[in-house]
């Protein structure tokens, strides 16, 4: 499975990271970067990291 | 005029009819033949254990254990890579694992059931004996919320009672155990499979935990555990609390290292008291509001169907609006999303990405990333392929 970093902006201006996966089944799945976020920290334990965001607002 | 009988049991009595007998316990209990079915104390109704008697309603404590909603719709390859959830609720475990196995909805069933959740071994754990922290199970993890009648932790205690009707190509004493949420406290509990490849229904009741840890909010609150196999260090001894953790019984049999071996569990139930009801059918509505609490997935095959409208806020990301059909236990951690594009007459173009940009508990604000759009400008976000979906992740 491949990844990618992409950056979200909020409506009051915040930005955040996520991180996207290809499933390789053509889903995708999407987690905020995020240290109190069940499913990054998850993957963080699986020797996972962000990468340089490639979109960013 | 009034009157009354002093009465301490009413015996409906097979030779001679209505017995009336007396005394001063203060209790009322009501006979079938001699035998107590109900009796009304100062604690009120009770069974003939002395378990309260309450409305049925919620009772069990375990969701979707007829295994009847499956969101996923697909088999779970459970390979030691941590969490994966199959039919809702309910998800496979490998760890420090070399054995394989899948889960998936089935419709192999016993009577007055349509769904089965099954496991196959479709690779071994050839380690003899296994190494011993391996362990392979098949889960489900309750809300704190739902398991505040236990009193667990605390000398008010209840027991329960788990029951379950389970098939196995592999016959002999199986384990299982339950957990508290942080994974310190566990009573590993054992069932005999007498005939293979046959359904059978099994009871098994559980003393409280009088001490530990046991979270009463919307975070983890019990774990259920049912073993496929497991290394020593992850087996005891039947009905005794401990901190050490224990996913079996010693002495258990362990399906993992039998190939193709099949495992079949439905009707899962557990319910406070000692004596295990009739399985509560829900209706298939009421289960599914119960699942979207943990995990939503919108999906359609109809292009016609939308998700949201969203608005652009520059040329590559939009804003749309998904609410939820009912508040979820926690903002979802994580979604997954498969085929979904944007539309504005035309050609419908496919998002490069999708995620969370505000996530709520009875919606989520959604950023979906393209190209060529529009600021201030509405798009539809509908299908663009042969599998349409989005799915919110706020499970356990």
């Amino acid at each position: 499975m491949t990844y990618k970093t992409i950056t979200t902006e909020s409506v009051d201006g915040l930005t955040q990271e996520h991180i996207i996966i290809d499933n390789d089944d053509g889903s995708f799945t999407s987690f905020p970067v995020n240290k109190t976020n069940q499913t990054y920290i998850a993957w963080v334990e699986e020797n996972n990291k962000p990468k340089e965001a490639e979109e960013s607002e | 005029m009034g009157g009354s009988i002093m009465a301490s049991t009413i015996n409906a009595d097979t030779t001679n009819g209505v017995v009336v007998t007396s005394d001063t316990s203060g209790d009322l209990e009501l006979q079938s033949g001699g035998t107590t079915k109900a009796k009304i104390t100062s604690s009120g109704l009770q069974n003939a254990s002395g378990s309260a008697i309450t409305s049925q309603a919620g009772a069990n404590l375990i969701i979707n254990g007829n295994m009847m909603i499956d969101q996923r719709d697909s088999t779970a390859t459970i390979n030691g890579t941590g969490v994966t959830y199959n039919v809702d609720r309910w998800l496979g475990r490998g760890e420090t694992s070399e054995g394989v196995f899948t889960l998936a909805q089935d419709t192999t069933s016993p009577a007055d059931f349509t769904n089965s959740l099954k496991a196959t071994v479709t690779t071994i754990d050839d380690a003899s004996p296994m190494w011993s922290t391996s362990s392979y199970r098949i889960q489900q993890m309750v809300e704190g919320y739902n398991i505040e009648e236990l009193n667990w932790g605390t000398s008010d205690a209840q027991s329960v009672t788990l029951s379950f009707w389970v098939r196995s190509s592999v016959t002999g004493t199986f384990g299982g155990s339950v957990a508290n949420g942080d994974y310190n406290r566990f009573n590993p509990f054992s069932y005999t499979i007498s005939s293979a490849n046959t359904w059978e229904y099994k009871t098994v009741t559980i003393a409280g935990d009088t001490s530990g840890t046991w979270v009463t909010n919307n975070a983890l609150g019990l774990r259920l555990n049912f073993s496929l196999g497991a290394g020593a260090d992850r087996l005891g001894t039947a009905g005794t609390w401990t901190s050490s953790v224990l996913e079996g019984v010693t002495g258990q049999v362990n399906p993992i290292q039998t190939i193709n071996s099949t495992f079949y569990i439905t009707g899962v139930q557990l319910e406070v008291g000692t004596t295990a009801t009739p399985f509560e059918h829900l209706h298939y509505g009421q289960q599914l509001a119960l699942c979207q609490r943990y995990y939503y997935k919108w999906n359609t095959t109809s292009s016609n169907n939308w998700v949201a409208w969203a608005m652009a806020a520059n040329t590559t990301n939009m804003y749309g609006h998904v609410p939820f059909p009912t508040t979820m236990r926690n903002n979802p951690s994580s979604i997954e999303y498969s085929g979904l594009g944007w539309w504005l007459g035309g050609a419908v173009t496919a998002f490069s990405a999708v995620a969370i940009a505000e996530s709520g508990t009875d919606s989520c604000t959604m950023n979906f990333t393209s190209t060529g759009l529009t600021a201030q400008k509405m798009y539809a976000v509908l299908p663009n392929g042969s599998t349409n979906y989005i799915a919110f992740n706020s499970e356990l």
